[in-house]
Order: C-alpha cells, then sequence, then structure tokens
C-alpha cells in the first residue's frame, strides 16, 4: 500500500498545472483500482480492465487541464465518473473495424451519456468507499505497530477468535481489542478527513 | 449516498472485509507448488509445477470471469490463443477454472532477459561500430515479427508491444509475452513488479510504447498495425539507446508528442545505422496506420531482406534507392569523387541515349523522362553534396556538362523530346553552380526543343518556361519572371493544366516572383495552386514541399510566424518523407524552419536544430557542401544572438572558409558570412579582427560592378561602430559622418540608414563634447523618431534625453520641456 503523499486537492493543483510527471504517476496509483474495481464489476476484467483503465487516464489527461474545479461537494469525483461511464459506453459500443478517415474523435459529437443507471450507481459508490479505505489504510502503515496491525487485520478481516490471535502474536487479549478500537477509530478519522477534504 | 458509513463501526468492519479479497493461493487441479509471483490489477501470477509433466510453468488467475456479454468474446480469445502455437510467442499450456470460480491460464515460463538486457543490444550499445552485434539484435526482432505475425493472421493484436513483453529464452529465442488475454504487467522475473517503480510510473512507461491512435483514444482503430508501430518503437529504442520521443512531463504532452511530433531521424543517434535500417523502422513509426507496413510480416520481410545485403520493399525509395546505392558505393574522397562523377556523367548520358533509342526505336515520353530526371537528378544531387573546390574538379566538370550539352544536340537530333529533358537537367546543374549564363542558355535551347517536341499548350512547355523563368530569378530579373509567367498560368488555368504537376513549377517560379517584388497576396495565389498539385509520385512531392516553404515565406512577409513555421515543418516532414533526412534539400528546408523558429523568437531551439542536421550534413554531405555551409552560417548566427561567442566564433570562420573557397569571394554570401564573423569578432572584444573583415567586404564590394549601395554602407556603418566600441571615438565619428553623407546622397535623406546615421552620430558627438555638431543632428532625429515610432518608444526617449543633455550642456537649458519632453 503506497502512503498518500499529497492531499486531493494539491494534487489536483498539481496535475492542472500539467507539468508534473510525478503527480501522474500518483494520480495514476491512487485512483487505479477504483477504476479497475469498477472496470471488472462491469465485466471489463483482466486485459479489458488495463485497457478501460488507460483509455480514462489518456481522456483523464486530456480534460484535466480544463476542468474547472470548485468547492461545490465531490466535483472531481463526478467528472472522474463521467469520464469511466463514457469510456465504458465506449468499449461496450464497439462498431466494427472503421475506416480510417482521420476525424478526429474530439471533435465528434458527445455521445449522450443518458439516464443514470442505478446499478452503475451503486459499483462507484462501493469502489469509493474501498478507495479511501485503501488510502486510510496507507497512512495507518505508518502510524501503527506491526503487531497491532496484524492482530486488527486478523480480528476484523479474518475473523478469528481474539484470544487465539493474542497467544499467536505474544500480547494480551486487551492489547488486541485496544488495537480494533484504536485502529477503527484513527480509521474514521482519516477517512472524514478525507472525504472533506475532497470537497 | 450516505457520508456516514465509515461512522458505524459495523460497518467500517463490512468494508474492511469486502478489500479483503482472495489472496490465498488458489487450488487448481493439475498443477501444485504455486508461489506467488507477482500481482497485477488483472490477476495474480504464479509459479507452479504442472503434474502431468513436471515442468515448470507461470499461471495466471484471473479476479473473476467476465460478465455481461463479455463472456463469448472472452473464451473465442482464449481459445484462439490456445490454438496459437509459435515458436515465438509464449505459449498458453492449459486453462481452466479455479475452485473459486476464478478463470486461470498456464503459460510457459520464460526465465531470461528481457530484449533490451539482451547480449546482443548491450553489446551494440557499447560498441557502435559493432555491425554483428546491430544484425543479431535486428534478426532477434525479425523473430519477434514472426510471432506476432502468426497473432494477427490468427487475429489477434497485441496492443502492449515493449521491450519488457520479449524474452530471450535460454536457447535465445525470443518470446512474446501477454498478447489480449494473457496480458500482464510484466514477466516473471521483471524487477518492475517487485516493488520497485509504482504502478503510476509503469502505467506512464506503457503509454510511451503506444501507436498514435492509442494514444488518440481512437480505440477502434486499434489493429494490426498499432503492432507494427510498437515493433519499431522496439526496434527505435534498441538500435538508438534512447526513445524517439521525449519524455514529457505531463501525460498530455506525452501523448501530443507520440501523435504529432516525427520521430527524429535514427541515424542521428548513431551514424553507424545503415540507411536502409532507418528506413524501415521510420516506416513503422508513421503516424497514420495506413502508411506502415500493414502487417508484423511484412515487417520481417523487410528486416531480413536488409541483413541479406538485398533492396528493401518500401515505396517510396524505390528508383531513387536504387542509385544511391550505387552512389554510395562509390563515394570516397572528394576529389576521387568529383573524378569519378564525372566519368559516370559521360557515361550515363551515352547509356542514356542508348536508353532512350531502344523504346522500340520511338522515344516514349514518360519512361524517357522517369529515366532521364532519375539519372539527372541523382547526378545534380550527387555533384551538390560532392560539391569539389572550385579550382579542381569542379571546373572540370564544367567542361564536361558542356561536352554533354553538346553531345546531346548530335546523338538526339530528332528527338527533341529526350533533348529536352537533359537539357532541362543539364540547365538545372549549371545553375546549381552558379553558371547562371550557361544555365540560361541550355534553359532556352531546352524550351525550343519542349515546342518542337510537344507545341506551345503542352503541360511539358509549360514547365520548360518555368524551368527559364527560375533562372532568371535567380539572376534577380523578377520583373521578367511575372510579366513572362503571368499570362502563360492564366493559359494553362484555362487549358485545365494547372493541377498538372510538371506544371505546378510554372506558380511555383511565378509566385517567387511575385513574393520577391513584395506582391504578396499575388505570390500566395499562386504558390497555393502549386501546393494543390496532387502528389502522385517522387517528383510531386518536391512542388508540394517547396510550395510550403514558399507559403511560409509568404506568412512571413505578413509577420505571421507562427503559420510560416507550420508550413515550414510540414515541407520539413514531405521532404523527409520523400527524400530522406540526409538529403541536402531536406537539410535545407531544415534549416529554414530553423530561421522561422529564431524569428518567431525560439533561438535555442532553431540553434539545436541545425546542430542536428549538421551532425548529418557534415559527414553524409561533406564539410564544404553547400548545404552544410549553409547550415553553419545560419548556427552561428543563433550562437551569436544567444551570446555564445566562444562557440559562433569557430563556426563562424569555417563557414567563411568554405564559403570562400566553394563560392569565391565575391558571392554574395560569402560576404554575409564574413560580415556575420566580424560582428561576432567585435562582440568578443577583437576590435582589429573585426575591423579587418569588414573592411575586407567594403574592399569586395567597391570592385563589383552594379552593387547595391547599401551592401557597401552597411559595412561602413559597421565599421564606425567597431572603432567606436574600440574607444577611437574621432575616428568612428568620421567614418558615420562619411556613411551619413554618402547615403543621403545615394539613398536619400529619408532612408531609415541615414536616419538611424543620423541619431547616432549626434549622440557620438554629444559623447565627445561636440554639442553643437550634435545639436541640430539630434533635433532631426527626435523629430523622425517620433513620427516614426511614436513619443513613447524607447529609441525616443533615449535619443531625446541625448538633447536635452546637449541644450543643458549649451546653456540652453530653458528650451527643454518642463515634462521632459
Amino acid at each position: 500500500m503506497m502512503p498518500s503523499l499529497s492531499t486531493h486537492q494539491s494534487l489536483l493543483a498539481r496535475l492542472r498545472g500539467g507539468d508534473d510527471q510525478e503527480a501522474w504517476a500518483e494520480c495514476f496509483q491512487r485512483y487505479r483500482d477504483l477504476i479497475l474495481g469498477v472496470a471488472r464489476r462491469r465485466g471489463f476484467g483482466g486485459a479489458d480492465g488495463e485497457d478501460l483503465l488507460q483509455d480514462v487516464f489518456v481522456e483523464l489527461g486530456k480534460s484535466l487541464p480544463k476542468f474547472e474545479y470548485d468547492q461545490e461537494r465531490g466535483r472531481f469525483r463526478g467528472f472522474l465518473k463521467t469520464i469511466t461511464v463514457r469510456a465504458i459506453g465506449k468499449r461496450l459500443r464497439r462498431r466494427g473495424p472503421a475506416p480510417a478517415i482521420g476525424t478526429d474523435p474530439e471533435m465528434a459529437p458527445d455521445e449522450a451519456v443518458g439516464a443514470p443507471d442505478p446499478e452503475f450507481e451503486a459499483t462507484w459508490e462501493a469502489e469509493w468507499r474501498q478507495y479511501h479505505l485503501r488510502l486510510a489504510m496507507g497512512v495507518l502503515h505508518n502510524e501503527v505497530r506491526a503487531t497491532d496491525l496484524r492482530a486488527f487485520e486478523a480480528v476484523t478481516q479474518g475473523q478469528r477468535d481474539p484470544r487465539a490471535v493474542a497467544s499467536e502474536l505474544g500480547i494480551s487479549v486487551e492489547s488486541v481489542y485496544q488495537a480494533k478500537s484504536r485502529i477503527l477509530k484513527r480509521l474514521r478519522e482519516l477517512i472524514a478527513a478525507q472525504v472533506a477534504e475532497e470537497g | 449516498m450516505s457520508e456516514s458509513w465509515f461512522l458505524d463501526d459495523d460497518q467500517l468492519v463490512h468494508e474492511l472485509r469486502c478489500a479483503g479479497g482472495a489472496s490465498a493461493v488458489p487450488e487448481l487441479r493439475g498443477y501444485t507448488d504455486l508461489a506467488e509471483l507477482a500481482r497485477g490489477g488483472q490477476g495474480i501470477v504464479y509459479t507452479g509445477r504442472q503434474s502431468a509433466t513436471g515442468r515448470l510453468v507461470a499461471i495466471k488467475v484471473l479476479p473473476a470471469r467476465p460478465s455481461g456479454g463479455r463472456e463469448a468474446r472472452f473464451d473465442r480469445e482464449l481459445e484462439l490463443l490456445a490454438r496459437l502455437s509459435h515458436r515465438n510467442v509464449v505459449g498458453i499450456v492449459d486453462s481452466g477454472s479455479a475452485g473459486d470460480g476464478r478463470p486461470f491460464l498456464v503459460m510457459e515460463l520464460v526465465d531470461g532477459p528481457t530484449i533490451d538486457r539482451c547480449d546482443a543490444v548491450t553489446a551494440w550499445a557499447q560498441d557502435p561500430a559493432d555491425a554483428g552485434a546491430r544484425d543479431r539484435l535486428v534478426e532477434l526482432v525479425a523473430q519477434v515479427c514472426d510471432g506476432v505475425a502468426s497473432a494477427h493472421r490468427r487475429g489477434i493484436v497485441h496492443r502492449d508491444l515493449k521491450p519488457s513483453n520479449v524474452r530471450i529464452d535460454h536457447d535465445g529465442t525470443p518470446k512474446v509475452l501477454d498478447f489480449g488475454l494473457a496480458k500482464d504487467l510484466g514477466g516473471p522475473l521483471d524487477d518492475l513488479t517487485r516493488g520497485g517503480a509504482s504502478a503510476g510510473a509503469v502505467f506512464l512507461g506503457t503509454l510511451e510504447w503506444c501507436s498514435p491512435e492509442q494514444a488518440r483514444g481512437e480505440v477502434d482503430d486499434v489493429d494490426t498495425r498499432a503492432d507494427v508501430w510498437g515493433l519499431g518503437m522496439i526496434l527505435y529504442r534498441l538500435l538508438a539507446g534512447t526513445m524517439p520521443f521525449p519524455r514529457e512531463s505531463g501525460l498530455h504532452a506525452a501523448l501530443n508528442a507520440i501523435v504529432e511530433r516525427p520521430a527524429p531521424p535514427l541515424r542521428g543517434h548513431r551514424a553507424t545505422i545503415p540507411p536502409d535500417l532507418e528506413t524501415i523502422v521510420h516506416h513503422c513509426l508513421e503516424k497514420r496506420a495506413d502508411d506502415r507496413y500493414q502487417t508484423a510480416g511484412e515487417l520481417a520481410l523487410d528486416l531480413r531482406a536488409f541483413l541479406a545485403g538485398q533492396p528493401i520493399a518500401v515505396r517510396r525509395h524505390s528508383t531513387w534507392y536504387v542509385l544511391r546505392k550505387t552512389a554510395a558505393r562509390h563515394r570516397g574522397t572528394v576529389a576521387f569523387a568529383g573524378l569519378l562523377l564525372l566519368s559516370l556523367l559521360a557515361g550515363l548520358s551515352l547509356a542514356l541515349v542508348l536508353w532512350v533509342r531502344a523504346e522500340d526505336g520511338r522515344v516514349r515520353a514518360e519512361t524517357a523522362e522517369r529515366r532521364a530526371r532519375t539519372a539527372l537528378d541523382f547526378f545534380a544531387d550527387a555533384l551538390r553534396a560532392a560539391s569539389p573546390n572550385r579550382q579542381g574538379p569542379e571546373a572540370k566538370v564544367i567542361d564536361l556538362l558542356r561536352q554533354t550539352d553538346r553531345s546531346i544536340d548530335t546523338n538526339l537530333a530528332g528527338e527533341a523530346d529526350a533533348q529536352h529533358f537533359l537539357l532541362t537537367r543539364l540547365a538545372e546543374v549549371y545553375a546549381s553552380l552558379s553558371q547562371l549564363d550557361d544555365a540560361e542558355r541550355t534553359a532556352k535551347a531546352a524550351l525550343v526543343q519542349a515546342q518542337r517536341a510537344h507545341g506551345s499548350d503542352h503541360a511539358i512547355t509549360f514547365a520548360a518556361h518555368a524551368s527559364l523563368a527560375h533562372i532568371w530569378h535567380q539572376q534577380g530579373r523578377y520583373r521578367d519572371v511575372v510579366d513572362t509567367l503571368t499570362p502563360l498560368a492564366s493559359r494553362a488555368e484555362a487549358l485545365g493544366l494547372a493541377r498538372d504537376s510538371v506544371v505546378g513549377n510554372l506558380f511555383m517560379v511565378l509566385g517567387l516572383g511575385h513574393l520577391r517584388l513584395g506582391e504578396l497576396d499575388a505570390a500566395e495565389r499562386a504558390f497555393q495552386i502549386a501546393a494543390a498539385v496532387p502528389l502522385a509520385d517522387e517528383g510531386e512531392q518536391q512542388v508540394q514541399a517547396a510550395s510550403r516553404e514558399n507559403l511560409a515565406a509568404v506568412a512571413r512577409a505578413r509577420g505571421d510566424l507562427k503559420t510560416a513555421v507550420q508550413f515550414l515543418r510540414e515541407a520539413v516532414a514531405l521532404r523527409t518523407a520523400q527524400l530522406g533526412p540526409e538529403h541536402s534539400a531536406t537539410l535545407d528546408s531544415i534549416a529554414n524552419l530553423a530561421f522561422y523558429e529564431a524569428e518567431a523568437g525560439d533561438v535555442v531551439g532553431a540553434e539545436q536544430r541545425l546542430a542536428r542536421a549538421l551532425e548529418i550534413a557534415r559527414p553524409r554531405l561533406g564539410p564544404r557542401a553547400i548545404t552544410t555551409l549553409q547550415l553553419l552560417s545560419n548556427q552561428a548566427q543563433y550562437l551569436h544572438r544567444l551570446r555564445q561567442l566562444d562557440r559562433a566564433l569557430p563556426i563562424a570562420e569555417e563557414c567563411v572558409a568554405g564559403r570562400t573557397a566553394v563560392l569565391g569571394a565575391d558571392h554574395p554570401h560569402t560576404l554575409v558570412s564574413r560580415n556575420n564573423l566580424a560582428m561576432i569578432r567585435l562582440d568578443r572584444g577583437d576590435i582589429d579582427g573585426a575591423i579587418a573583415e569588414l573592411e575586407g567586404i567594403v574592399a569586395v564590394r567597391r570592385a563589383q560592378r552594379d552593387v547595391a549601395p547599401l551592401d557597401v554602407l552597411g559595412p561602413r556603418n559597421n565599421i564606425a561602430r567597431a572603432k567606436k566600441q574600440a574607444g577611437r571615438i574621432a575616428d568612428a565619428i568620421g567614418d558615420l559622418a562619411g556613411v551619413l553623407a554618402d547615403t543621403e546622397r545615394q539613398l536619400g535623406e529619408g532612408h531609415w540608414l541615414a536616419k538611424a546615421c543620423r541619431a547616432t552620430l549626434g549622440l557620438w558627438l554629444h559623447t565627445a563634447k561636440r554639442d553643437a555638431e550634435a545639436l541640430p543632428l539630434l533635433q532631426r532625429a527626435v523629430a523622425d523618431l517620433t513620427a516614426d515610432k511614436g513619443p513613447d518608444h524607447a529609441d525616443t526617449a533615449t535619443v531625446r534625453r541625448g538633447l536635452h543633455e546637449v541644450l543643458r550642456a549649451l546653456g540652453r537649458g530653458d528650451e527643454v520641456p518642463v515634462d521632459g519632453k
């Protein structure tokens, strides 16, 4: 898990500046799994998912400098969603081998995004939750002791018995419970801050 | 959506569990000893052992089966891939489903290095003279092409070709990984996926290799030709040691570079790369997919043809190429080349005559034209390129040319058509050697033959008029050009011949005439007609390229530098495509482009462009070739402007020496270079050297007939400035006063040089405390500047300040206006 290096806003600012390769690499790192997750859920697994990811980032590269960030909540998220939806739509609507006429695709009329698709919405939101979680866990990894983290993961994700975990790790059961509640609290804080900062 | 999901512990934990994912090693029937090797967004790769055979394999487990109608495609691709059995493709050995429904693919395990790290490539990188390593490298890529080609035949496109997707097996066989479904972030031993670069860097790394159509997001146009691009990129990278498109810092800029920027000539990176190989690689890197090899198979064929020393198939260079191969074998020292060219010239013109005769005893216009044009184009170019010393072989070449044109007359008596073509080409050769009188004579004779052969209203006759007019242009007889060609142009249009390529030249020359006379709209119209000539073969592309250069000149005359640069870029691209990157005409175009870029303000870029062009020109055309000298001249000027005087000086000196030797001491270009050299010397503080150079120029000019006044006054003006800079102010004033007097007499009091001299002289007199003399000059100068540039212009202000100081010095301070104006 890569720790987050920038705040969401500062990253956007660097990306809009247009000149920062590291910012792009970071942006990719951040949203990659999100896009892949959405893609996979829409039936674009494996190589297709990677292709879609590329489509999204190519489009992002073109459109981001023109993106007007404003303080309205979730603007960037919506922007990214639109791009993703379009990319998926484009791939789903594959035509046969097109004759190379040389029309600039940017000048082709925009395909209508259409009515909001509830299933897609749910998918999108689910992936965003995962995204925030990943981001927060990344930060957490650097803050928390390895033992505590292992205890936390074993108990929450592994759903294992705290006593077994305690003895395995050589710590007390109380420590296990404390680790769990401390880390959950920290996660809440981190995610709250992330969400607030995202706008 | 509720933004409070994380506030509830249960919800949070639930999410955490969703994130867990299937990280346990799956159970796969028939495979044991699974160990995780790499993890990517599209699956996890394990090494394992195939129970039945005991051999080691790579197993990729995909995260989920595709859904929503994509299953059919998935299965079909899987089937195709499984049937793809080629020694150069990593084979799919098996496929199946894991216990939890996830599909998996079993592939051969290739554990050798990626192609960019294999021995051949390393050897080549270390030693550019190692032709053996280079050829081994090419052979490896040819095999890669074989593998890709077999997939293409089955309709499978790789879409992600790059060196990390090609590995060399232990027996030296290159194998392509990751076709379609089996795509991966890297092979088993690729350290990129081992916590090296971040996924972001990997992604951007992949993006570097993608084709223009992929970069534009043209999802549906990605086909076999995109793979050809990828193969071309691999070749470029391995041969040059670097990527063709620079690593731009923005994603958009990087993609833009792929879509718009032409790949720099491969031989610019390594001069030991043979031209054929360069041609092949660049043919893969055409921006338009239609212009590339259409399949990997075609590419493989040409690569192998190159290895066998046979002519390659690429259409563009057909006739030209064969002749160039011949010429290349005969290149050597300049002197030797000169002599050899003489005999070739004699021999070939004879052979040409025989060729022409052999056509059923009757001259067939097109074939004869093509042959004649080809042969003599070759010579004209070879002569220009070899550019021997003027006193030496060049003189003999001229003699031989004269002999040849006599022999054409005798040998081809009665065959007006053939005569016309040979004479036309000869005229061009004379012109390129600056023998304009001979050129005019020959061109007139060519015109006569054309009329005899084809009549007045034939395209070829129009072209003959154009050739003659072009010589007049070089003699500066612009009015003659316009007056003669305008009615002919109208006639050609009326006859519907304007779109004939041969007639296109007529419009070009007419346009040039208008341009020189400052008739911009007429010039533009003529060039546009010429630029619209359709491209049918090599000769026509020249017209297109030249038209664009001329349209650039028109744009510049209008002050629109941006358009000018754009036109020039197109011209360079056309010439590079048709003639190759080392042809003198291409390099001349590049020099022009640099010129406009410098005018537009990008002097640094212009200088770099010239430096690169010179890396080609010096070895390929020779250090004394006209084109090389032109490039040097421009480079020196830009370096001067960039204040890199130490670099500028030797280049300027080289240019002057070369031009003096080849063009002669009194050629206008030689004198221009000498003036530039003088200015460089001046700025370096070598006043005496500068003055010596300038006085030399003045002497040469004075000895010429019909010299323009400015050509003498200009250098004299510079001499005065040089002396002032040396502190010899009394001398400087004396000289400048003389210049002013002569300028007023020869060019008029209102001439810009007179005005400039007045202002400068006034200021200098003030510095020398000769204020009484300074006063009238400065008063006049202020009036002129106020009228010409406005009262607030910096120059006006400077001179006005001087005037005020003079007034005060003369005790007339009360005449200075209160507001300082």
